[in-house]
């Protein structure tokens, strides 16, 4: 039972993850592997909220986005002038950066990470138990899903879909490409950092390996294979993704090779829907990715 | 003063490594205008298939360098031939094929681990490593054969490129892929010589440095296809010997700063160049004008 | 209203060794129709980027209703009342004609991310009268039965009326088009100048690039003739046309 409640809770981790990159994947076609850097902001400011001041879950939340909203500012404001192939080599210069100091910084535990974080609390009452915690990381996907359909489904969204079909078009008309780009990428940090924190208090410890260049090929994967501009396809691909190796376990790899396997899995999807299919899964829209 | 100069040169031989690795991967760019991660992936693989020819068969050093270049070559052909080449028949930007490189990177390096195991094995020719000494600076023989080689290929991909025909051929296809095509020159072969060269040259720098440092995992690829992207940016696209000059321009500034700052710091560094100069300088030191701004 | 809306003051702007646009000045009136033309490379669409601030000018100035706009960029220059076509037309392709239209529309409150979180009765209000300012505009160029319908799968005909429709719904007091009636049949023409004509008596002014001599001729209160670059003659459109100048280069290139 603890088994698929911890798979529950990563699925609703990278569901978070999957939706906030897709809104700035899949509607205005930045790409950014920057990602895992911002979650990873998250979570350490979590960590270390939680180690020396408070575990209230709250606050927590609240000041693991605030840092994302602030890193995602040092990035965006520099690379959103740059065009597609320039500003994801950007956002990886940016992830290297901020992965750099989490292995080297002395206050975020170097390599080794932090450990020993406390429960959350939450009015009070303390959270302990994988189920509960479950039940918060449900909880910020499903704010995060209805926040992302809300938005895109008002002037803002027809706004975005604008800019994912000509930015020039938009800006003689009066509107400002670049705030747009802005607040998306600003709204994809707040998740992602939020989905930092329900990291944290899950697991009670970091280890900085996951916040790695990986990390943001992973979620990137999740978005392409789910469909870029589909919300709905990041909720599939994070479930499948996340499924599909769990799964294979059952089919006696040995534990040597079975972390590879998994990551081969992902490169291979990677490859498979860039290739050939780059609407994901059930995404409508092929073009994003031009 | 002494250590200063020991670090300098422990520059030059890391600007030769990143040089000897960007060399092959700006070769690529040039000639399809894609970032080809991949080209980490074939390192790996290209270090490890030296490894088996020469560790576990014993066959010989020049087995080995022959194993790492011919996998990496083919390697790295297959992956034109199979993936960017039909997307860019398919009329998708050299963007979304970066995108599937990393994926082709991904499986590259992680294969390599399933078959030749997680931890990092010994790459080593047997026999002692001579230590060459000129005043207070120690060097190595694979460090000057390092070195050497970057000189020497530098040279020779500048006389390539600026002299003759083949070269100035793959120039051109760079600017201006359908203009080559019209003017008769076929452009898919070109760039498959390209991933050819480009990646074989790889093989021996993976075989070269594997040496130098003792030991290879199936991580180096990954670090250095990093290094080399930042190499290239910072020297400058679209001229193979502005990202050499980058890759140099990397290494000392590595190995310098260590005077100043940890090692531990190097990459934040060395990425915090990179966004610097894609900010103020697109261009690179060395490179052309090809912008990289615009909204 | 016969004040000068526009001002180009000594613009230059070149690209590497070619000179796209060289000491260009001009005044366009407020409410009258104002045509440019010329032979191919003539700068004509440079200058409209230069006007827009898609391109920016290596020497001179641009004056909208008398306060400077060279150096904004180009969403600022639209804000300021320059609504700006394309020849290539850019339409959202993939969004229906109405979110064409909705999109143009200016100072919609739901179109900030903050807002369209926060939600409020506010933007159902907005959004209704968003869409029958867009209801209005489709019927009244005639594509209504289209709203739905994806903008590339319109005719070239009703795509060239959803691009006027979007510039309209721009509310820009100074439109530049840009070919505007390339590749229309005659009778669009015809109703293409009869909308002209109507936005010149509400009080908009217009600036077009045009090819078609006969157009320019009906329609201008005044022509700018320009030529690798340069303002070659300027008048009304019988002047431009007797002019000796403008029938060696410009007519004797396109006849």
């Amino acid at each position: 039972m603890e088994y698929f409640i911890y798979i529950g809770t990563l699925i609703a981790i990278y569901a978070t993850l999957t939706i906030s990159l897709n809104l700035l994947v899949g509607y205005t076609g930045l790409i950014s592997i920057a990602q895992a850097a911002i979650y990873g902001v998250g979570a350490y400011t979590t960590a270390l909220l939680a180690l020396h001041v408070t575990n209230d879950l709250l606050i927590s939340f609240l000041c693991a986005s605030a840092t994302g909203v602030l890193v995602s500012l040092i990035i965006a404001l520099p690379s959103l002038r740059l065009k597609n192939e320039y500003f994801l080599i950007a956002t990886m210069g940016f992830q290297a950066i901020i992965f750099s100091l989490f292995m080297n910084l002395e206050i975020t535990g170097g390599a080794s990470g932090l450990y020993g974080i406390p429960h959350p609390t939450l009015f009070g009452h303390t959270i302990r138990t994988p189920l509960e915690k479950f039940f918060v990381a449900l909880a910020l996907a499903v704010v995060c899903y209805l926040l992302a359909l809300r938005i895109t489904n008002a002037p803002f969204g027809r706004l975005l879909r604008a800019v994912r079909e000509d930015q020039t078009a938009v800006a003689s008309l009066g509107k400002s490409v670049f705030r747009i780009k802005f607040s998306v990428f600003v709204f994809s940090a707040v998740f992602a950092a939020a989905a930092g924190t329900i990291y944290v208090y899950s697991l009670t410890a970091i280890d900085p390996v996951a916040f790695a260049l990986d990390e943001s090929i992973f979620i990137i994967t999740l978005v392409i294979v789910g469909g870029t501009g589909s919300l709905n396809g990041s909720l599939l691909a994070a479930a499948l993704l996340i499924l599909l190796p769990e799964a294979c376990k059952f089919l006696a790899i040995p534990d040597a090779i079975a972390p590879q396997l998994r990551q081969v899995l992902y490169g291979v999807l990677l490859v498979f829907f860039t290739r050939y299919r780059r609407q994901g899964l059930i995404g409508e829209y092929r073009d994003v990715l031009k | 003063m002494s250590v200063l100069a020991q670090f300098a040169v422990n520059g030059i031989v890391a600007g030769s490594v990143y040089a000897l690795i960007a060399l092959g991967f700006a070769l690529i760019f040039t000639a399809s205008r894609v970032f080809h991660f991949a080209h980490g992936g074939v390192y790996t693989l290209s270090a490890f298939a030296g490894y088996t020819a020469l560790v576990t068969f014993k066959l010989g050093l020049v087995a080995g360098f022959l194993a790492a270049i011919v996998v990496a070559a083919i390697i790295g052909v297959l992956i034109n031939i199979l993936l960017y080449e039909p997307m860019k028949a398919g009329g998708v930007s050299p963007f979304v094929a970066m995108i599937s490189s990393f994926g082709v990177l991904i499986i590259i390096t992680h294969m390599t681990a399933m078959v030749w195991g997680s931890n990092p094995v010994v790459l080593s020719r047997g026999g002692q490593t001579t230590v060459y000494r000129l005043g207070p600076i120690y060097t190595t023989d694979a460090q000057l054969l390092i070195i050497g080689f970057a000189a020497a290929l530098a040279i020779a991909l500048y006389i390539f490129f600026r002299h003759m025909r083949l070269g100035i051929a793959i120039r051109a296809l760079g600017n201006d892929s359908e203009l080559a095509e019209v003017v008769g020159m076929p452009a898919k072969r070109l760039r498959h010589i390209s991933f050819i060269v480009g990646s074989g040259l790889v093989g021996v720098s993976a075989m070269l440095i594997g040496l130098n440092v003792g030991i290879i995992d199936f991580n180096m690829g990954n670090e250095v296809i990093l290094m080399a992207t930042v190499a290239m940016i910072i020297g400058g696209l679209g001229n193979v010997g502005a990202a050499a000059g980058g890759g140099f321009v990397l290494g000392m500034i590595q190995n310098i700063a260590i005077w100043k700052i940890e090692s531990k710091w190097q990459m934040a560094l060395s990425f915090a160049i990179l966004i610097v100069v894609l900010l103020f300088k697109p261009n690179g030191l060395f490179g052309e004008k090809r912008p990289a701004t615009g909204l | 209203m016969n004040d000068i809306l526009l001002r180009l003051d000594a613009l230059s702007k070149s690209f590497g060794g070619l000179q796209a646009v060289y000491d260009l000045s001009f005044g366009v009136k407020a409410g009258t129709i104002t045509s440019l033309i010329g032979g191919n490379g003539a700068g004509k669409t440079t200058a409209f980027n230069l006007i827009t601030g898609n391109l920016a000018p290596d020497a001179g100035h641009i004056y909208f209703r008398d306060a400077r706009v060279d150096g904004l960029p180009p969403h600022k220059v639209a804000r300021a009342g320059i609504a700006r076509g394309f020849q290539e037309l850019r339409l959202f392709n993939r969004l229906s004609a109405r979110d064409n239209i909705e999109t143009a529309i200016p100072n919609q409150r739901g179109e900030s991310i903050i807002r369209s979180l926060i939600g409020g009765s506010g933007l159902k209000e907005e959004r209704k009268a968003t869409q029958a300012r867009s209801d209005g505009l489709l019927r009244d160029l005639t594509i209504a039965s289209q709203a739905d319908a994806l903008a590339e799968r319109l005719s070239y005909g009703q795509q060239k009326l959803l691009s006027l429709g979007r510039l309209l719904a721009a509310q820009g007091e100074l439109l530049l088009l840009d070919e505007p009636t390339a590749g229309l049949s005659p009778s669009m023409v015809e109703d293409f100048c009869a909308r002209m004509r109507g936005l010149t008596a509400a009080g908009k002014t217009i600036l077009l690039i045009e090819h078609n001599v006969e157009i320019v001729m009906r329609l201008s209160d005044w022509v700018i003739v320009m030529h690798q670059g340069g303002k070659i003659a300027e008048g009304k459109p019988q002047d431009v046309r007797n002019d000796v100048t403008v029938m060696h280069t410009y007519l004797g290139i396109t006849s």
